[in-house]
């Protein structure tokens, strides 16, 4: 508890979560502070409601954890690891898997965090610009208000599942290199690879990229249960992998800095 | 009756890329020592401070702190001893007092009021609510003393403390060492290439070259040894065969 406890004090005093925090905000604001419903301009949005910002934004949301994930998880890790400090926590009575499990703890505290966060904004903005209106619009259907904030929050829900396994995959990178910058570096670059592989039918499915932009609208599309245990298992299988191998990585580690 | 050994090493060894970095390393420490452990630069005293407190381990060979097997008995063994690795860090984004926080929650059994005491015993009561970014070099070595000294450890371990500080900061840092060892009645792991400081403090040395113990004992006793009159001679001496 001791551990989970520092990592999110180190954590939440990181003046970068707070221009990450920023940053969703004056994007947001501007995707909608020109939009018009309905409108002639040429946009990528064609929702009508206020109340429809979050889940018709929720791609957005994405490319912000694609990018912000790797850099609190490298600074956790890599950068603790290059400035020395890790130290200060491995000279104490704890085994290294619970730090790293602290770290990785931290780092699903900050997804939920950022999600909740973006719900928030977006509900707020959109209502702010456009109104409440009356049906949350998603995919084609329509749902009534009530129905609409359930299924928001629960795609929002279902949305951290790959989050985490790409938190995940980024801490195996962050345990496996010796800085920050080349931690986060490799990170993009591999996930950006598999977003422009995306395109490539036999291997979307079983692309942690394809589930990051695409796991809650696919999960809603799907008829029958084996293929959305299908989809659950692919980012299962993901997280676990890289969950186990980072250990393995972590125990093993020899602390030179 | 002879003292008790509170740190030991058996046949401890360890290669990087191939090279043999330290060679099966016999290390004898006993309570109360304040032992300095000399070396030049790149002999492997640092190398051997990382297998002594776990971050990095033996390719063969063990470490004992006060009777426990470091590799089998971490966190017992590890609770015995505090330590600087080299330089003295810290999260420098965080004050003094919030550092030594975020090590108190890592510690079974002790308490807030721990951090205040110990930033009393090295004098930076008055700076603890600032950010280590301001801290000059020589309070973070302070600072560094007290994280070391949070856990009541039996045995300290210090990487050339002295490193970089002026000639004031040394002299506050030797008399630190002196006070904790008579008062406190902690043993002290010095590892120095500073000859001069070393005799004014330690009562027993080892001396590694290329990865190996040279020699280990009371600093008087190398001195008659090697018929020498001072440290600095018997360690030359030493190192270089006899032949100075």
């Amino acid at each position: 508890m001791g551990l989970l406890k520092n990592e999110l004090y180190k954590l939440f005093k990181m003046k970068k979560i707070y221009v990450f925090a920023a940053v969703m905000l004056g994007i947001t604001f501007l995707n909608l502070y020109d939009y018009q419903p309905g409108g002639s301009e040429m946009t990528v949005w064609d929702f009508y409601y206020g109340q429809s910002v979050p889940l018709s934004m929720i791609q957005i949301f994405s490319q912000f954890m694609i990018i912000f994930i790797p850099i609190v998880i490298a600074d956790c890790i890599s950068n603790d690891y290059r400035n020395g400090t890790l130290k200060l926590s491995l000279q104490r009575p704890i085994a290294r898997w619970q730090l790293l499990s602290a770290k990785l703890m931290a780092l699903f505290a900050f997804i939920i965090v950022s999600t909740v966060l973006f719900l928030i904004l977006s509900y707020t903005l959109g209502v702010y610009f456009i109104g409440w209106g009356e049906v949350t619009e998603y995919l084609g259907v329509s749902y009534p208000p009530m129905k609409g904030i359930g299924v928001t929050v629960g795609v929002y829900a279902l949305f951290m599942l790959p989050t985490m396994a790409y938190g995940i995959f980024a801490g195996f990178i962050a345990v496996l290199v010796k800085n920050m910058s080349t931690a986060i570096i490799i990170s993009l670059v591999l996930i950006t690879v598999g977003l422009n592989l995306n395109g490539v039918s036999a291997i979307a499915p079983y692309s942690l990229a394809h589930h990051l932009m695409y796991f809650p609208e696919e999960l809603m599309q799907i008829q029958g249960w084996s293929g959305i245990l299908q989809n659950i298992g692919v980012v299962l299988i993901y997280g676990v992998l890289f969950a186990g191998l980072s250990f393995w990585l972590f125990k093993k580690k020899e602390i030179l800095y | 009756m002879a003292a008790e050994t509170l740190l030991e090493t058996h046949k401890l060894t360890k290669s990087f890329q191939g090279k043999t970095i330290i060679d099966n390393l016999n290390l004898n420490i006993k309570k109360g020592d304040v032992y300095g452990f000399l070396g030049r630069n790149g002999q492997g005293k640092t190398t051997t401070i990382r297998m002594l407190t776990g971050l990095i381990f033996p390719d063969s060979g063990e470490v004992v702190i006060n009777g426990l097997n470091l590799r089998g008995d971490f966190k017992q063994a590890i609770s015995q001893i505090g330590a600087i690795v080299e330089n003295p860090v810290f999260y420098d984004y965080l004050s003094g007092y919030e550092n030594l926080s975020l090590m108190v929650n890592l510690i079974p059994g002790i308490g807030k009021e721990k951090i205040n005491e110990v930033l009393e015993l090295v004098g930076l009561t008055r700076r603890a609510k600032d950010k280590v970014a301001a801290y000059s070099l020589g309070m973070k070595q302070r600072l560094g003393i007290a994280n070391a000294l949070l856990n009541d450890p039996q045995l300290i371990i210090l990487d050339e403390p002295t490193n970089g500080l002026d000639p004031q900061g040394m002299i506050e840092i030797k008399e630190m060492i002196l006070q904790l060892s008579s008062k406190k009645e902690i043993t002290f792991f010095i590892s120095s290439h500073l000859l001069h400081e070393v005799s004014q403090i330690c009562n027993r040395v080892g001396i590694l070259n290329d990865g190996k113990l040279l020699a280990e004992g009371d600093v008087s006793e190398l001195i008659n040894d090697s018929e020498t009159h001072s440290l600095e001679e018997a360690f030359f001496n030493i190192t270089s065969g006899g032949q100075h």
